[in-house]
């Protein structure tokens, strides 16, 4: 029975609008973000320094300065970027907060308030000596950079390492928590450009560790994963109501499958018919990726893309249709689009400012770098934990939707925002 | 007149009420979501463009979900009053709801110590809501599926975080670039997606 049902339902999903729509929507974002990639990898060549891009480092003396200057550009302009309960935020100090602030940075730096104060100055207001003198030398004043502080790569004197992190920790309270200052965050490490044998070593690791495709593989699943984590809760919010629309439902409910079966073949058939045009466009990614590296002379690997899409967006797509199945079927509405979308907002601008890594507990992991294979496996078992939780709670949402079939089957529902049951 | 206020009443109780609701819920989410405090002109822009001009798909595209049912329609087109005239009165509505809810925004950043001109933001954001909603309304009209009505506009959305290129006078998040042309042809198109999504439903009951 489970089979006849589910191929009726996979049926049901291709010959609805909303999947075609899904489909549609899908090769434009794909087309959009990645239509016009290179695929080329350009083997680094010694003498272009400055040119290698960006990489992480946790030399702790790099770790300060870095810190330092950001803080300083930060405490100059008066905004920090944060993530309180994992969302993004701004933060504007107060002045009796913004004055505290001085005072640790100053001893940090072991440079007067004052001068802070001035570089605060310079920042910010266009009549400012260093912008008056910009202007004099026929510099625009949006290129115009005033210069940060060139800290040593050690602190002020007296000020310790340990220190240093005690005084991250207090910067941290002042904005709230969760800001880009917290021990833990400042102790993962800073960017840094890269350098020849840097880069070299990660043209190597692209080429050994994630033969070729894989760096690619990543960078198609940080965008289309944006897709995934909203896209398919339309199909399933389409097909849930269709049948409420064609009053179905007292006919349905008078068969004689099981809830679970009926529930389980629908969602199978959503994440077969889901799964299938990302499928495709990774083959059709793959195809690109693996004859451009052949030309290279590289042999790449053929099922990266797939293995990527099968570990990073199945689970986000189970979930998000599990969860749009679980909200229709509870409220026989639109609900679960509204739900799905504040979802899909907050992950988004929880990743706007650290598009790479830093996964925690996003629906979409974003990994927006082509290589950094080093930063990608120090932080892969913080992304299979990530998804093993979105596997669980796809699991519960299911089960608790077969639940609410089940439950309005037997004449429960929600009527107007309160619970009843027919006697 | 009577007739009218009476269906614009009728919708309002049984139908807009609960987009509303979600709208407060959203609007109640903007502090935890978004910065809203002390901004300067681009941030308050960034927080208006990219979070409060999505209450215009909240709002304006379920207009026909209160006659998604062909009967109900069917009965509607057996009285003396046009369904046009009846989803006009729905569109306006929902558009004063719709600017009520982005005033609110505003003012709501402006109590929180933002530094924006009040009025051109207000068009600003409101212009980009009316574009985002009326495209999603004129996609359910066009297609009768208010999931499909949903998906388009939130996938343009998504399609503007990558700037410009694309497109181009239809750029959603111009304001925070201080570009205020892009939005006199946001609202000009909305109105007319609202307008098509009216008259459209009129031929293709």
């Amino acid at each position: 029975m489970f089979g006849t049902l589910f191929f009726k339902e996979c049926k049901q999903t291709v010959k609805s609008l909303a999947f075609w729509a899904y489909v549609a929507c899908l090769i434009l974002f794909f087309v959009s973000q990645l239509g016009e990639t290179d695929w080329r990898i350009i083997k680094p060549q010694p003498g272009h320094e400055g040119e290698y891009g960006h990489t992480y480092s946790t030399d702790e003396g790099l770790i300060i300065t870095k810190t330092l200057r950001r803080l300083t550009e930060d405490y100059a302009q008066n905004s920090y970027t944060t993530y309180p309960f994992g969302f993004y935020k701004r933060v504007f100090l107060g002045e009796k907060k913004k004055a505290q602030m001085g005072e640790i940075l100053a001893e940090l730096t072991g440079k007067p308030v004052e001068e802070l104060e001035q570089l605060g100055y310079d920042y910010i207001n266009e009549e400012s000596d260093f912008y008056k003198e910009a202007a004099k030398s026929g510099i625009e004043i949006e290129m115009a950079e005033p210069p940060t502080p060139d800290f040593e790569d050690t602190l002020a004197e007296g000020v310790s390492f340990e220190r240093f992190l005690e005084l991250m920790e207090e910067v941290d309270d002042l904005l709230g928590g969760g800001s880009m200052y917290a021990p833990a965050r400042v102790k993962n490490g800073v960017q840094v450009p890269q350098t020849y044998e840097g880069a070299l070593k990660e043209y190597q690791d692209i080429i050994e560790k994630d033969r070729y495709s894989g760096a690619f593989a990543r960078l198609f699943c940080d965008y289309m994963g944006l897709m995934v984590a909203i896209l398919p809760v339309f199909p399933a919010v389409a097909r849930t109501l269709r049948d409420k629309r064609s009053k179905a439902l007292p006919a349905l409910y008078s068969k004689q499958a099981s809830s679970a079966c009926i529930l389980l073949a629908r969602y199978l058939a959503l994440l077969t018919a889901t799964m299938v045009p990302i499928v495709a466009l990774a083959g059709f990614a793959q195809i690109q990726c693996s004859v451009t590296a052949g030309t290279a002379g590289i042999s790449a690997d053929t099922f990266a893309f797939f293995k990527y899409v099968g570990g990073w967006m199945f689970p986000t797509a189970t979930f998000t249709l599990a969860m749009g199945l679980f909200v229709s079927e509870l409220t026989g509405s639109v609900a679960a689009i509204l739900v799905q979308g504040i979802l899909w907002f907050t992950s988004v601008f929880q990743s706007i400012d650290t598009l790479i890594g830093n996964f925690g507990l996003k629906l979409i992991p974003r990994f927006n770098s082509l290589g950094n294979t080093e930063l990608f496996e120090r932080e892969l078992s913080s992304l299979i934990g990530n998804r093993i939780f979105y596997g669980i709670l796809s699991l519960i949402l299911i089960a608790s939707a077969v639940f609410v079939y089940d439950w309005k089957r037997k004449g429960g529902g929600i009527h107007f925002g309160s619970l009843r049951k027919n006697k | 007149m009577e007739a009218y206020a009476k269906i614009s009443k009728v919708y309002l109780k049984h139908h807009l009420k609960f987009y509303i609701l979600a709208a407060v819920l959203l609007f109640c989410l903007m502090p935890f979501l978004m910065s809203t405090e002390n901004l300067s002109p681009r941030e308050s822009a960034k927080t208006l463009e990219m979070y409060a001009a999505l209450l215009g798909v909240v709002l304006l595209v379920p207009i026909f979900m209160a006659d998604q049912d062909k009967d109900i329609r069917d009965l509607l087109r057996s009285k003396r009053i046009s369904l046009s005239l009846v989803h006009g009165i729905r569109v306006i509505e929902s558009l004063l709801v719709l600017a009520a809810a982005e005033m609110a925004c505003i003012l709501f950043l402006k109590g929180g110590g933002c530094q924006f001109p009040l009025w051109s933001y207000f068009f600003g954001v409101l212009a980009g809501a009316l574009f985002l909603g009326g495209l999603g309304m004129a996609i359910y009209s066009l297609t009768d599926n208010v999931a499909v009505g949903y998906m388009i506009p939130l996938v343009y959305y998504a399609i503007n975080f990558s700037g410009d290129k694309y497109v181009k006078n239809f750029y959603l998040f111009s304001m925070t670039q201080g570009n205020f042309l892009p939005k006199y042809w946001l609202a000009m198109v909305g109105l007319l997606f609202l307008l098509f999504g009216v008259l459209w439903r009129r031929v293709h009951p």
